[in-house]
């Protein structure tokens, strides 16, 4: 196993914001935080039960986020039993009481990227370096460029199929960011700890992924006249 | 005219507000800025109508990727990993 990648940086810190590597006998009077930890107490086999009892509920959104990132059920299913493995061994270096969702996607996220997307040779993020983010949005709202002016009609018309072909033509990182704080619905914090990142790259993934999406969706929407007045489309 | 807090004229203010649009619908701006989001919003229609469309596009996103429920054969090749320990 490749405990390496494991270590307890993941882990987000807890509600005080001190790092988890300092105990908490020295920052935590014992009356405010326990000052025993479970990991120190509990056999393997307790620990076992632990496991399967906090993680195996996120097995279904895991499972759903490697199929967005993998299309292919087989390819999922295998990214997601290596991230359980992973998680499973590195279990003792996760602080109880961390928020063990975002851990376990900051797995399944390296997972992903370590097995797969090394092996598709990504070019590096798309879209010019130069131009802001705000100059991306004001253009996608501000200019005859983005969906017709009935807009929010236009895209209460777009079936399922546009959305999500929008979504995919997206670059990974991109992608990623907008499914995780769109459809998985994690803060920018716990998006930048399960991607790696600062959270400054976080916002401007999103802005630019949303942008691009927006811009996508005008055109698909322009291109079969839905939302144009007049277009005479019942549904 | 609604009296402004702030001196922005409102070319600034709609850049503001649309370099924010994702913070702000995400809830991760400050109380003062998403107030002075807000206040634009109430005087900018163009704005207000971009919010609009991209809290849509959100909600669209959340129904086009709706809950998945993992394979029952993952899901007994997951809790495989734990049984020999829980075994012990």
């Amino acid at each position: 196993m490749q405990i390496a990648l494991l270590d307890r940086s993941l882990a987000v810190p807890r509600a005080g914001g001190y790092s988890p590597v300092v105990r908490d006998s020295v920052l935590w009077p014992a009356m405010t935080i326990p000052s025993t930890d479970v990991r120190d107490t509990e056999t393997d086999a307790e620990r076992a039960e632990r496991f399967e009892r906090d993680a195996m509920g996120y097995l279904d959104q895991l499972y759903g986020a490697a199929l967005r990132m993998t299309r292919n059920p087989a390819d999922a299913e295998d990214v997601v039993q290596e991230t359980y493995a992973k998680a499973f061994s590195s279990f003792d270096q996760f602080t109880p009481g961390t928020n063990l969702k975002a851990w376990l996607y900051r797995i399944l996220t390296n997972t992903y990227i370590n097995t797969y997307r090394k092996a598709q040779r990504q070019p590096k993020i798309s879209g010019s370096a130069d131009v802001e983010d705000w100059q991306l949005a004001r253009a996608a709202s501000h200019s005859s460029g983005g969906l017709p002016s009935a807009e929010r009609e236009a895209l209460d018309k777009l079936p399922d199929a546009a959305i999500t072909d929008a979504l995919e033509s997206l670059s990974p990182d991109f992608r990623q960011a907008v499914l995780l704080a769109d459809v998985e619905g994690f803060s920018y914090k716990e998006i930048a700890e399960i991607m790696g990142t600062p959270i400054g790259t976080v916002m401007s993934r999103l802005n630019r992924g949303r942008s691009q999406l927006r811009e996508k969706l005008g055109d698909y929407a322009r291109q079969r006249g839905i939302g144009r007045e007049g277009d005479g489309e019942d549904d | 005219m609604i009296e402004q807090p702030e001196p922005l004229d409102i070319e600034d203010q709609c850049h503001l507000a649309l370099r924010s649009v994702h913070a702000f619908l995400h809830g991760e701006l400050g109380e003062s800025e998403a107030d002075q989001i807000r206040h634009h919003l109430l005087a900018c229609e163009k704005c207000m109508d971009s919010f609009d469309a991209e809290e849509f596009i959100s909600g669209l996103l959340r129904r086009c990727y709706g809950p998945t429920t993992a394979p029952a054969t993952l899901r007994v090749r997951v809790s495989q990993l734990t049984i020999r320990w829980q075994a012990h």
